[in-house]
């Protein structure tokens, strides 16, 4: 079995694209949350969202007619060629048979939907093409980064919506540990979309001002849209090559509420198997974890059963674990967030600082952890946890630890 | 991670019918699901499974909110879970080492269609809530979890038309790595006016309504639907509660071709790479495979690529090898199709015996295809499952033998 | 718009039909004084899909805090009643 190391980060998101534009408006605490404007958001009660600004297609897709690609396939390759870039890996050097691609998502391509319903309104069902039932399915994302850098391995979409990244990251993890591919691309991508936006909108979900996760006065989420990839590899081919490592992947966790379809297990059952399944598979103990990515949707529900589920596995020690949400400033990017989440917690391996929870202003006695507070921390994290919970009860927990050269 | 990894059960729906009794019956009688729609109107011909009453399997409660992707997989999961002694009991917590991995191309595209024209059409303060959840993929996978308490791995995967199998590779390896004890494995996916105008629209169908793989007047596939969920566990697992292993997952490949999201790759090399790849895995030279299974549909491309694959893996040989098409019975299902071959080859290799290929009637192609079944003498099949967005993957089963 | 006269009767058929429906009952089963939530077993969502559901047929705008405060069917049928009255007066 092979240990599994991060190589290269790349991200669009909507505080900045790119590893270095990204850590630094993280660690800033810079929101990304504003305005909605990619569509009329008149008819709802809520008009704010996380989207990502001045994104030119024809700047990051070259193999491919960009025009040709969905927003969230094109959001991915972006990220993908940063990811690539950043890893200094040269692909020329690679078996393409064992160079693969694992994504996840919450929607996958929705704007082919909103086409044909917008086409279907406009001129009735006679004028509607092969398009949606070509383009929406989601297993196109990944294919599109498979056409774009000619890699020729797995290729799998893991659409388990809002954890789907440490889904696919686990996937890509289980790839090279077992020897099957030599590196892969693994994340998630997803676009911001009307029909996400209602949704979650008439669930009466979404805060109207900020997103404040764990903060008593907390009114709920913020749609968000982006993409993050990260490249892993075999430890031993990534030393060979002298790449630079942001951290090991140890393990990961997954389990299911089947309690309901939107709403968390109030003890968080769920989440409390997952983190110990990672923990476990990771062949650490829970006192080695000393910093958490939390699902932090910024939901008085959500929030209150992931504090709960904390303290249920971690005991009287929960409230000495940092636990820091960084919806708080990307908004909640879905399939694409727990990606994001995941490079947040390599480059807090790497660099020893921890990214906050901004907004938070009175804590809230059924939440009453460390959620790092409004400022980035110097704590230099050797064990970390980075959990997502998504629709349908899915539980994801992803364990990544500091890579020492000894 | 030397787990032999075993499928005991499954619980089927589709064109054919329902309960692999059923489905193997009509399979081998050479019977065939294509008939002209019910649902769409009868100058639409389709696959559809006929005279769907989910009631009749889940009872009258708790389905309403359940669109028809979810029903389909509810069903398949209740018969895998009921006919391998998997159900939980009433009011009991439910098993936190049984899961599912569900394979789906669409999810449920009517639900996310209906969804946002409804937000258009009626505005969105009139939109109803409740059918949120059902937009998103995993829905059906999240809604089987909670009707039958798995609270083990609850994944859902896409790879288009080689869903179904990726589906079994992951819940084999998720077992190898022991992650879960036991694991419903398969794919869904339903028929709907969506997938149907718009398949049809993009030149997919075959206008004759007559699916013809490998023939060489095929003139397109037609749409199915279906899910299959087989129960795929350890060999020990299997043995600790009696359970009778039918097959063994053997090896797994896939491929991708790294060209086009909408065209078949007629020179066939990442087919070809696949089934390699799943020989390889199950450690076995391509002499030893017994029959095949193969993953076309009636498409011009599609099984000119496939033929070539088979051509470049099995040469000479190839003539020899009994060969089924379950497509010409059960059109495209899509994300179901992987799932449904499997379960082809694991009854195939139960009888030792290769279904018919439904309305072959012998035009010209060099593959051993035929109207009537094929006995044959043979440890392994091979499963094949090949995309037009570049997917490729091939599943290798082993017959069990202690 | 509101120029339907809905009586009082078929307001109540219609929100048993409505409630029978969502809790996947017969409307026979359906009291007048049923309590939605502890009776019934109506949840926050089954109670948004009532009130798209009346909202919708009836062309009014109930709020969802409104909505909290019904237990039964008679308190559902007498706020469609109010806001119907209240949307003809101010169609005079």
């Amino acid at each position: 079995m092979k240990r599994v190391v991060i190589t290269g980060v790349g991200l669009v998101t909507p505080i900045g694209a790119g590893r270095q534009n990204f850590w630094k408006a993280l660690l800033g605490g810079r929101s990304g949350i504003g305005p909605v404007t990619s569509f009329d958001t008149s008819p709802f009660p809520v008009h704010i969202g996380a989207e990502v600004k001045d994104f030119v297609p024809e700047q990051h897709v070259r193999r491919q007619s960009p025009g040709a690609l969905g927003r969230a396939s094109q959001l991915a390759v972006a990220a993908a060629r940063m990811a690539i870039g950043d890893s200094g890996a040269d692909l020329n050097l690679y078996n393409r048979r064992r160079v693969g691609v694992s994504m996840g998502t919450t929607s996958g391509e929705p704007l082919f939907v909103e086409r044909y319903n917008d086409i279907r309104k406009a001129e009735g069902l006679e004028a509607i093409q092969g398009e949606m039932v070509q383009k929406y399915p989601c297993n196109v994302i990944p294919s599109h980064l498979a056409i774009e850098f000619e890699l020729r391995g797995p290729c799998l979409m893991i659409p388990t919506a809002c954890a789907a990244g440490n889904y696919a990251i686990g996937f890509g993890y289980d790839l090279i540990r077992t020897g099957r591919a030599d590196l892969m691309l693994a994340g998630g991508a997803d676009a911001f979309s009307r029909i996400t936006y209602m949704g979650f909108a008439r669930l009466g979900a979404i805060a109207k001002e900020r997103c404040q996760p764990f903060d008593k006065n907390r009114q709920g989420m913020v749609p968000g849209e982006g993409s993050a990839i990260l490249v892993l590899e075999p430890l031993d081919a990534a030393l060979a090559r002298g790449a630079t490592i942001y951290a090991e992947v140890l393990g990961y966790g997954l389990s299911c509420d089947a309690h309901h379809m939107t709403a968390a297990h109030p003890q968080g059952d769920g989440a409390v198997r997952a983190m110990a399944m990672a923990v476990k598979e990771s062949g650490v103990s829970l006192e080695d974890i000393n910093y958490i990515s939390a699902h932090g949707t910024g939901t008085p529900t959500n929030d209150r059963a992931e504090s709960i589920a904390m303290k249920a596995l971690f005991g009287e020690r929960a409230a000495r674990v940092p636990m820091s949400s960084i919806k708080s400033m990307l908004g909640h990017t879905m399939g694409a967030a727990s990606a994001i989440e995941a490079v947040a917690c390599a480059l807090a391996l790497k660099t020893g600082m921890i990214p906050p929870t901004i907004n938070y202003e009175e804590p809230d006695p059924e939440c009453d952890l460390d959620y790092v507070p409004n400022c980035a921390r110097e704590t230099h994290p050797r064990v970390v946890l980075n959990n997502a919970y998504a629709f349908g009860g899915n539980n994801a927990s992803l364990c990544l630890a500091r890579y020492d050269a000894n | 991670m030397s787990e032999r990894i075993v499928i005991t059960g499954a619980g089927v729906i589709s064109p054919l019918g329902a309960g692999i009794e059923e489905f193997e019956r009509g399979l081998y009688a050479g019977l065939s699901g294509v008939r002209p729609s019910t649902l769409f109107g009868e100058q639409t011909i389709t696959a559809e499974v006929p005279d769907f009453k989910p009631q009749q399997w889940l009872g009258n409660k708790g389905i309403r909110m359940l669109d028809r992707s979810a029903r389909l997989l509810c069903v398949a999961a209740y018969m895998a879970l009921s006919g391998s002694d998997l159900l939980h009991a009433e009011g009991t917590e439910g098993d936190p080492g049984l899961g599912m991995v569900c394979g789906t191309m669409f999810g449920g595209l009517h639900s996310i269609t209906s969804f946002d024209w409804s937000g258009l059409e009626d505005g969105p303060n009139y939109v109803n809530p409740m059918e949120f959840p059902n937009t998103v993929i995993n829905s059906p996978a999240g809604q089987a979890a909670i009707r039958y308490k798995l609270r083990g791995i609850n994944s859902t995967v896409c790879a288009a038309l080689t869903s179904g199998l990726y589906a079994m590779n992951c819940a084999a390896e998720f077992l190898r790595f022991g992650r879960a004890r036991i694991l419903l494995a398969g794919g869904v996916d339903e028929l709907c006016e969506e997938s149907v105008l718009g398949f049809r629209k993009s030149g997919a169908i075959s206008p004759s309504g007559c699916p013809r793989p490998f023939s060489k007047d095929r003139d397109g596939a037609v749409l199915g639907e279906g899910a299959a969920m087989l129960v795929v566990e350890s060999a020990e697992t299997a043995a600790a509660r009696g359970a009778k292993p039918l097959v063994e997952v053997s090896g797994f490949g896939c491929a991708h071709d790294a060209e086009s999201i909408t065209s078949f790759r007629l020179r066939a090399e990442g087919a070809t790479a696949a089934i390699e790849d799943a020989l390889e895995t199950a450690g076995i030279a391509p002499d030893r495979i017994g029959c095949i299974v193969s993953s076309a549909s009636g498409s011009r491309a599609g099984d000119e690529m496939e033929a070539r694959a088979l051509q470049n893996i099995f040469k000479d040989r190839l003539s020899q090898i009994p060969v089924c098409a379950p497509k010409a019975a059960l059109g495209e299902t899509m994300g179901a199709s992987g799932a449904l071959a499997a379960l082809v080859g694991v009854l195939a290799l139960g009888k030792q015996s290769a279904p018919p290929t439904s309305g072959f009637t012998g035009s010209e192609t060099t593959l051993r295809l035929a109207a009537s079944p094929q006995p044959f003498e043979g440890e392994y099949a091979l499963v094949n499952a090949f995309g037009c967005d570049g997917n490729n993957a091939s599943l290798v089963l082993r017959k069990w033998s202690e | 718009m509101a120029n339907q006269q809905w009586t009082a009767d078929s307001i109540r058929s219609e929100v048993k039909k409505l409630v029978a429906e969502i809790t996947e009952r017969e409307p026979e089963e359906v009291s007048d004084t049923a309590n939605f939530i502890e009776e019934l077993g109506i949840d926050s969502l089954m109670a948004i899909e009532m009130l798209v559901a009346v909202d919708k047929k009836y062309k009014i705008e109930i709020t969802e805090e409104e909505f909290g405060k019904i237990k039964n069917v008679n308190d559902a049928v007498e706020l469609v009643q109010q806001h119907l009255a209240a949307a003809a007066s101010k169609a005079n």
